[in-house]
């Protein structure tokens, strides 16, 4: 103890004493073009002493006596050291370097500096993600890094996103990368049980997020072990800089309004369903009574039209269930501190109202990241990031008849929404009325469906340098998650009207820590400090816990009423948990020999609670190298050159997301039966299941010329994923329908290219480009012995084949003397067409189904963006284009020929088939499903096959921002820090290559329209300060 | 300062020390609603949890709980999908399949999954010390067992009584994840069946309640596999057997509407009708796809009798009951709505499934006297049934093979929406007209010779097992 209260008198004397020989330097920082660079981190080397610029650039700082040198850095800058020998004033240049060589990269367990990373990792910085109107940073991401795809399926604000990291590497397993926020792997995705689609990383503003780093290649990824082969997104939120206290608050609001539907995939109105309908119905009539003629047939039509309506009831459903709705989102952060003390708070709100009725989502977040140098050794840091949610969606977007989104296509425009006093139509006895659907409206208006979320990431760190080059870091990071659903249906009407009211109440909440002890020592391992040794060991455990609680009750006695305990009849009380455990040792060991080579090594070893006991352990190695060319002496007179970096690594990666429990032989419970408990084998379980395995090869160049003016980075890959999970189908005899095995391989190979230029630079007016482009080709290479191919539906995995590609009957068009359906037989021959859709033992041949050779997934995407500024004003559009899948309508057989009549239709059916020489691909409308036991009509003309796949090639304007920057004059002059006023337009343009395609391509991983929220066109103004 | 870093290195060391020693319990996490299936029989109590699961898998929207009992009028003369439709059983109504056909796929593997759950409780429950308890639990599993084999050779292989030596279905009565077994023949099936009720018969000795197999159900059983292999003997002895000693009794007419209104199971104290039947309750039930649902208008509302049935029953017959004429919106004419499951929405029961019923038994016995040249008793028993539902009909007193038609006048009668109609039909291979709608009408003429009659093997199961042959016209 004695000890210690001297150490720490003697600490406190040693601090006094500096203070009493500290100087003060002043100075100005601009950048190349003479601008002043405000909040720009200034630092006297090897002490605490720091501070930011102000807007106009200007700093002053203390100076302790043994401060020698000046280090001074900010984002996208390239940092300088200035020697300060007895200056009292310094006024410093920064070198641009956004995209460039010098850049620090986020890798695993780490930063390095650009130049001497071995890896493919691709940089998207904070500012590029902040203020934008979508739920989520990883929807911002689509088109902003090669290699990494990122899919909608739904405009439902805060939906879940699909990422895909150079390609599917999966068959069965998840395909989504790890998510790495602040040092925590957390647990992603959509974790809700009823909601329709929800987005852990929709409870993270992005406007608190610095940088996102997306790991790419094994020397990346690897070490990330068991959960790297998908590719890992590593998120590092705002900390505080030493300085004034600086506020920055953003305003933003604007509106939402539906995507685009094509003029041939919109419901058509009252006139048109009638029509359609009377000629499907004398169409069958004639069919039915050959011997009828065509008066009779049209007068029974009439009559059987005149049940649904004489169109003088005429609704607009589009004009019911869409709607522009308002987006908002504000958000106010502070950040500064002192020498020893850092901090950055924020507070964000963020408001959107979905484009279909019954869709929205409200976040409050807030951050809180601390930290403080306790002495030179020992600093600590904690963080904070809680957020609270509520988002409102309806049921399932494809699963009941009492979705709005499902009801745009199947409410007919003849029904009437509302009665004649004005009150919501909810009968359901008549064919004018809801006999067959309900009445969204009402439903929305009555029924709850509603998330709350309340989530936090938290974590403290410690990290002591135990020598100089040795440092001891300890953290402990969380995740909370807590959801609580809320899922009540009416007794009047909708899903709820046959139970008298029905209510759910789900209560979900994951709770997760990642402990990570880590030791970085970094050592000159010759005199001339040319050779470099850079080495991390670390330890890591991570344990999630899964919680569910679920019950539900009906019969209310009132409507009045929605709360679950009003109900008299409980129906489900149930609680259960599903964990799992991660314990990991992990080591990287870095060689660079004077920034020229070097070379990378790391090497996780992780064991799972996934696995069986015998299983529960692999290695994951990885070896990276660099070469920075351009600091070769016979390369320094090449001028025009800035950097070349040329690198290739290999490695291996695992993928462990199996399902918890998967390699247990399971007797489950809940096979209740008469009031008693009941139990069944049910899981059949396999003990000898391993992680899936990713080899990835990567090689890449990075060059930057003219003075960092353009700069590009190539990178080809290849990816081959073995032990792949396949459910191998068994024998149904079995009583299981497969068991998961690690068989199968498949490889992802492609190109990566970014380029980033700026064209023009002048002092005035700057035009800045930047392009990304990926090239993936997926190969399935290997099955279950035995099996030639799996055929999932329309998903056909074959050797040799994408695992996306498509499998279904070909469309071979509507015959014009008939107007018969045809399809390709396809049986050896690729033209003998055919009536018969799939009825073997005909006369008639029947078609054949095929794999198409299309697939779903694209074989080309990217981005390109666009910025000029002039003077304080810049605009700039990024677009997103995708091309080569096929899209397939999964929902086309309710809503095309007639064959479901009572439905709404699309309005394709007006192109059909009516007398003999009619060219069209829509067939003869035959009312209801008409025999063909006897006759060929074409009663499955709306059945699966090629007809209703479409070319899934687009380009879209995510964005579109004019801004105007306020001079650093007028900003002094208001005595702020910035000023910042911008109009944003997000998803206003699309172009589509597929005359017939009749929805929006952007359909999810699997490509097949789900009848899902329509994307959001957002058109937002924002206002930005800085004080 | 030396001493500090020793403090801080030894923290480390032993920070990394703890964490790696515990390392072992940490990656063992258990399930919490599951125990590994070696850990989970090991009394009398956990094999009767065992049973009472595999009861559970007999609900299955593709077995007992919907497909099953609607199959067998949809696919005869008795019921039709109107036009206005959810989409459900499209294929039973049109005759059209294909091998991916979603009924003949589910109803396999549901099928299947029963068999291994009865499998499951007979393997485990032989290691146990029997006691009455046990055998009784054992006994049921037989019967399930038994129950299984005959629902799916019957829909996936030619009738017995056509040709007995063409593939029937694989026999299991173990499990082996790896097996990929070709099918046994028709009759070895059948074999198999009567062997598992026999043994069923000889282990049972408790009555349960008529949501389990009883020793007389078991019996019943195989009183119905008799009939459809047209063994006449065994069906007259079997079925006489249930009749007499059962201790089941059918309702007076007064009651039988109640009878079915009442979703209750029977219990030992009142043994009314029913032999066996797969119980559904207020937290177990199938939700939407509940049998009755695809009926009722509050449901899908997709199933209408067919007119010719509802004219069959005379305006005194109680069973007339369960037809209302009315509307249906989608399909003109008169709609004649089933009500024979009324209880969907019922919030302290729902309907349960008849598997085996005293009236069922009881024309069994009067075809099997039909077929045994004793035309007396098969009248008395016929009319046991006829005159029992309509108090105020005279009696069948037909001669010859109109007994027969009588006698399956009876029985689609009586067996309505239970599906029964169809087996009848096929087994005594009967053509008959099909109605796909009665508004147009549409129908198909369906001869013994058709090949939709049974089920494609489904193209899953082909896919997985090299061994399995398709059925012919797939």
């Amino acid at each position: 103890m004695r000890k210690l209260v001297t150490m720490l008198l003697c600490t406190v004397l040693a601090i006094t004493q500096l203070a009493a020989q500290t100087r003060t330097v002043k100075g100005k920082i601009s950048d190349e073009k003479n601008n002043p660079l405000g909040n720009a981190t200034v630092v006297v080397k090897g002490t605490t002493s720091g501070t930011t610029s102000g807007a106009d650039g200007s700093f002053s700082i203390n100076v302790p006596a043994n401060g020698k040198i000046l280090v001074i850095s900010s984002l996208n800058f390239i940092s300088q050291e200035v020697l300060i020998g007895n200056k009292t004033t310094i006024s410093v240049s920064l070198e641009s370097s956004s995209e460039n060589l010098q850049e620090v990269v986020v890798v695993g367990y780490g930063t390095q500096k650009r130049s001497e990373a071995t890896s493919a990792v691709s940089n998207v910085s904070g500012e590029k993600v902040a203020n934008v109107p979508l739920s989520s940073v990883d929807q911002i991401l689509q088109g902003k890094v090669a290699g990494l795809q990122s899919i909608t399926s739904s405009g439902q604000p805060g939906a879940n996103q699909a990422v895909r990291i150079r390609g599917i590497g999966s068959y069965s397993a998840s395909a989504q990368p790890l998510y790495v926020v602040d040092g925590i792997q957390i647990n992603s995705g959509d974790l809700s049980r009823e909601t329709t689609t929800t987005n852990v990383l929709a409870q993270m503003n992005p406007d608190d997020i610095e940088s996102v780093s997306v790991l790419k290649d094994a020397s990346a990824t690897s070490i990330y072990g068991a959960r790297g082969a998908n590719g890992v997104i590593v998120i590092t939120t705002k900390h505080g800089k030493a300085g004034k206290t600086r506020f920055n608050a953003t305003a933003e609001v604007g509106s939402n309004s539906p995507g685009d539907i094509p003029k041939l995939g919109t419901p058509v109105r009252a006139n048109d369903w009638l029509t359609t309908f009377k000629e499907a119905y004398a169409n069958a009539y004639l069919i039915s009574n050959p011997a009828a003629s065509l008066a009779t047939a049209q007068a029974a039509a009439l009559t059987a039209a005149n049940s649904y309506g004489d169109g003088t009831v005429d609704t607009d459903w589009k004009n019911l269930l869409l709607r522009t709705a308002p987006q908002s989102q504000y958000n106010i952060s502070a950040s500064g501190g002192d020498a020893k003390t850092q901090f950055f708070v924020s507070g964000g709100y963020f408001k959107q109202v979905g484009t279909t009725i019954g869709a929205d989502l409200t976040r409050y977040s807030s951050v809180l990241n601390l930290t403080h140098i306790v002495s030179p050794k020992i600093k600590f840091s904690l963080s904070l990031q809680p957020t609270y949610s509520h988002q409102t969606t309806f049921i399932s977007n494809s699963s009941a008849f009492s979705s709005p989104t499902m009801e745009f296509y199947f409410a007919r425009p003849t029904i009437n929404p509302y009665n004649a006093d004005g009150t919501y139509n909810i009968d359901r006895t008549q064919s004018k009325n809801f006999n067959n659907v309900f009445n969204p409206l009402y439903v929305v208006a009555n029924d709850i469906h509603s998330l709350d979320n309340f989530s936090t990431v938290s974590k403290g760190e410690l990290t002591y340098s135990i020598l100089r080059n040795l440092k001891f870091t300890s953290s402990v990071g969380m995740q909370y998650n807590n959801l609580e659903e809320y899922y009540y249906n009416n007794p009047n009407h909708g899903d709820g009207a046959t139970s008298n009211g029905r209510a759910y109440a789900y209560y979900t909440r994951y709770f997760l820590y990642d402990v990570t002890n880590q030791l970085n020592y970094h050592a000159n391992l010759t005199k001339s400090n040319d050779l470099a040794l850079d080495a991390t060991v670390a330890y890591e455990g991570i344990s999630s816990k899964g919680y569910f609680v679920s019950s539900a009750a009906q019969n209310f006695p009132t409507a009045l009423l929605t709360a679950e305990g009003t109900a008299s009849v409980p129906t489900v009380a149930s609680s259960s948990g599903s964990n799992y455990t991660f314990a990991s040792l992990i080591s990287r060991a870095s060689l660079n020999y004077k920034g020229k080579y070097i070379i990378n090594g790391t090497f996780r070893r992780d064991g799972s609670s996934r696995f069986a006991a015998s299983n529960a352990y692999g290695n994951f190695p990885s070896v990276g190298i660099a070469w920075n060319a351009s600091k070769e002496n016979f390369l320094s007179g090449v001028n025009f050159l800035s950097d070349l970096k040329l690198r290739a690594s290999y490695g291996t990666s695992g993928n462990a997301e199996v399902g918890n429990y998967a390699a247990r032989q399971l007797y489950g419970f809940g096979a209740n039966y008469n009031n008693q408990p009941g139990g069944v084998f049910n899981g059949i379980g396999n003990t000898d299941l391993q992680w899936e395995r990713a080899i990835m090869t990567d090689a890449g160049i990075e060059a930057s010329v003219l003075k960092n003016r353009l700069t590009f980075i190539v990178d080809y890959y290849n990816k081959k994923s073995d032990k792949l999970l396949f459910a191998q189908p068994l024998s149904l005899t079995t009583g299981f329908s497969t068991i998961t095995k690690n068989i199968g391989a498949l490889e992802n190979k492609g190109i990566e290219i970014t380029i980033n230029a700026t064209p023009i630079s002048t002092k005035n007016f700057t035009w800045d480009l930047s392009f990304n482009f990926t090239h993936n080709k997926n190969t399935v290479t290997q099955l279950p012995a035995g099996q030639k191919q799996i055929i999932n539906g329309v998903q056909y995995v074959a050797p040799g084949h994408d695992i996306y590609e498509y499998y279904m009957r070909e469309w071979a068009g509507v015959d014009p003397t008939t107007g018969n359906p045809l399809w390709l037989v396809n049986n050896g021959d690729k033209t003998t067409k055919t009536t018969n859709y799939g009825n073997a033992g005909l006369a008639v041949p029947n078609a054949l189904a095929v794999a198409t050779g299309k697939s779903a997934s694209p074989k080309y995407y990217g981005g390109f963006s666009n910025t000029f500024t002039f003077k304080e004003f810049s605009v700039s559009g990024d677009f997103y284009y995708n091309y080569g899948n096929y899209v397939r309508d999964s929902w086309a057989n309710y809503f095309n020929d007639e064959v479901n009549p009572s439905y709404g239709k699309l309005a394709s059916v007006l192109n059909r088939w009516q007398k003999p020489g009619d060219i069209t691909d829509v067939p003869k409308l035959i009312y209801g499903t008409t025999n063909t036991s006897s006759t060929i009509t074409n009663a499955q003309s709306n059945a699966t096959s090629t007809r209703f796949l479409y070319k899934g090639d687009f380009i879209r304007l995510r964005n579109i921002t004019i801004s105007y920057n306020a001079n650093p004059k007028l900003v002094k002059n208001l005595k702020l820090a910035s000023l910042k006023f911008y109009v944003r337009g997000t998803n206003l343009w699309t172009k589509t290559y597929d005359p017939r395609l009749p929805f929006d391509p952007e359909q999810g991983v699997s490509s097949q329209s789900n009848l899902n929220i329509l994307y959001n066109k957002s058109i937002t103004a924002g206002l930005s300060v800085g004080f | 300062m030396k001493s500090k870093i020793n403090i801080y290195t030894l923290l480390v060391v032993a920070v990394s020390l703890v964490a790696s020693s515990c390392t072992k319990t940490y990656l063992d996490q258990k399930p919490t609603t599951s125990v590994l299936l070696s850990d989970a029989i090991k009394t009398e109590a956990d094999l009767l949890v065992a049973t009472t699961g595999m009861y559970g898998s007999l609900r299955n929207t593709d077995l007992y709980g919907r497909t099953l009992p609607v199959k067998g009028d949809l696919m005869a003369d008795n019921t039709f999908v109107i036009t206005a439709n959810s989409g459900r059983y499209i294929s039973f109504n049109t005759y059209i399949f294909t091998n991916a056909d979603a009924y003949a796929l589910n109803m396999w593997t549901a099928g299947y999954v029963a068999i291994n759950n009865a499998n499951t409780v007979i393997a485990y429950g032989s290691k146990l010390t029997a006691t009455t308890n046990i055998n009784q639990y054992l006994g049921e599993a037989y019967a399930t067992r038994a129950l299984m084999h005959f629902e799916l050779v019957r829909n996936y292989a030619h009738p017995y009584t056509v040709a007995p030596t063409d593939p029937g279905i694989p026999i299991v009565t173990s499990f082996n994840q790896n097996a990929l077994p070709s099918r046994n023949s028709i009759k070895d099936v059948y074999t198999q069946i009567i062997a598992d009720l026999e043994k069923a018969y000889s282990l049972m000795t408790v009555y349960r309640g008529s949501a389990y197999f009883s020793k007389y159900a078991a019996r019943a059983l195989e009183a119905r596999v008799y009939q459809t292999m047209g063994d006449w003997a065994n069906a007259k002895t079997t079925a006489l057997d249930v009749i007499n000693n059962s201790g089941v009794t059918m309702v007076p007419s007064a009651s039988y509407v109640g009878y079915w209104n009442n979703p209750a199971v029977q219990t030992s104290s009142s043994k009314n009708e029913t032999l066996f039947e797969v119980a559904s309750d207020v937290s177990n039930n199938n939700g939407f796809d509940q049998l009755g649902y695809i009926y009722l208008i509050s449901g899908y509302g997709d199933i209408l009798a067919t007119s010719d049935l509802y004219n069959s029953y005379s305006a005194t017959d109680v069973r007339k009951n369960f037809i209302t004429p009315g509307t249906r919106s989608g399909q003109s004419g008169t709609a004649y709505l089933v009500f024979k499951y009324p209880n969907p929405g019922n919030a302290t029961d729902k309907d349960d499934t008849k598997v085996l019923r005293l009236s069922d038994i009881l024309l069994i016995a009067a075809e099997a006297y039909y077929n045994t040249a004793d035309p007396v008793n098969a009248n008395l028993y016929l009319n046991k049934v006829a005159q029992q539902r309509d108090p105020s009909f005279a009696g069948w007193a037909d001669s010859g093979s109109q007994i027969l038609d009588d006698i399956l006048t009876e029985r689609r009668k009586e067996l309505a929406f239970e599906g029964s109609r169809y087996w009848d039909l096929v087994r005594l291979q009967r053509s008959f007209t099909k109605v796909s709608n009665q508004s147009p009408v549409n129908t198909i003429s369906v001869t013994p010779s058709n090949t939709s009659l049974i089920f494609p093997i489904p193209l899953t199961e082909l896919n997985a097992n090299p061994n399995i042959a398709q059925n012919p016209g797939y």
